[in-house]
């Protein structure tokens, strides 16, 4: 009974330990590090802008821009020869054969026209 | 030095950009911000980085502030916010170490909070206010909130029920489950002592 109250006891007294407590009291530097963190994520984005603006910086873009076009550029074409199964050769020879323009149909002329 | 009529000439000036503005906002509120957030964490150096975190936060943001609360209370807002956010990543980390340990095979070290006293207890309740802390940090999060906000930081029902955007009688049925379960923390942490 007495180890009950006596445990009652000791916890009534740790509830009411905080009563009447003082509010805990920040570094007075508080501030100048708030400066300082604002100051350097504004700078961050500050130092950013600034290499976006520079002339070299626009000139390098540019050229990225060019060669990633070029790029795109040749792998579409080359895609599309894939894709389609046919290259420039084979279209050229087919052409050719439409039009008897073939090397052997040429020698066969010629043979004929030396014959006669 | 430029003086503020009142809340709505602060927020004015701090929408402007005021340095002024700003370190009248810090000067006013860091302590109750920092006493809030120490409670919440029980950890002065974080308490201090997550202060100073509630005031970048703020003053980034502070068009969005539509004046709808009061600066104060929204400034505790984030600072629950932040404080709770703290005590996730926390256990996440925890949970990734534990996990991480079942694959490696490491025997991982428990992380326990060190002993918390708090600067603003009387020197004759040290004792019991660092065993009561122990028993906040085993709290829910919205009853450890509500608990630190009335009694650590000595705010009313109505300004704790504000802050957490709720009403005067959802935090009195909080703060009265926060005082059961504290007592049956602190009863079994005397009952083991006493073995």
């Amino acid at each position: 009974m007495s180890k009950s109250y006596n445990i009652e006891e000791r916890i009534e007294s740790t509830l009411n330990s905080v009563d009447g407590i003082q509010r805990a009291e920040a570094s007075p530097f508080l501030y100048t590090r708030i400066e300082a963190a604002m100051y350097a994520r504004q700078s961050t984005w500050g130092r950013f802008s600034s290499q976006l603006a520079k002339p070299s910086f626009a000139l390098a873009t540019a050229l990225l821009v060019l060669i990633l076009n070029f790029w795109a550029f040749n792998s579409s074409s080359t895609n599309y020869e894939t894709s389609a199964g046919v290259n420039s050769s084979d279209v050229e020879q087919m052409m050719a054969n439409e039009y008897s323009l073939t090397n052997t149909a040429s020698e066969s002329y010629l043979a004929t026209i030396d014959e006669k | 030095m430029y003086l503020f009529l009142n809340d709505q000439d602060l927020i004015i000036q701090l929408k402007k950009g005021n340095p002024e503005a700003y370190k009248t906002v810090v000067n006013q509120w860091k302590d109750m911000i920092y006493n809030t957030v120490l409670g919440i964490l029980q950890q002065p150096e974080d308490a201090e980085d997550i202060t100073q975190d509630v005031f970048v936060q703020a003053f980034e943001s502070i068009h969005q502030f539509k004046g709808e609360s009061k600066l104060s209370t929204w400034l505790y807002r984030i600072a629950v916010t932040k404080s709770l956010d703290w005590i996730r990543k926390k256990k996440r980390k925890k949970r990734f170490g534990f996990i991480q340990s079942l694959f490696t095979g490491e025997s991982l070290e428990p992380i326990e909070l060190p002993e918390f006293h708090h600067p603003g207890v009387v020197i004759e309740n040290k004792e019991n206010a660092s065993v009561l802390f122990q028993a906040i940090q085993k709290l829910p999060e919205n009853q450890k909130v509500a608990f630190t906000l009335n009694k650590i930081e000595g705010l009313s029902y109505a300004e704790v029920a504000e802050i957490l955007e709720t009403s005067v009688p959802s935090i009195e049925s909080l703060m009265h489950r926060a005082k059961q379960n504290l007592r049956k923390f602190l009863a079994d942490y005397y009952e083991k002592s006493k073995d």
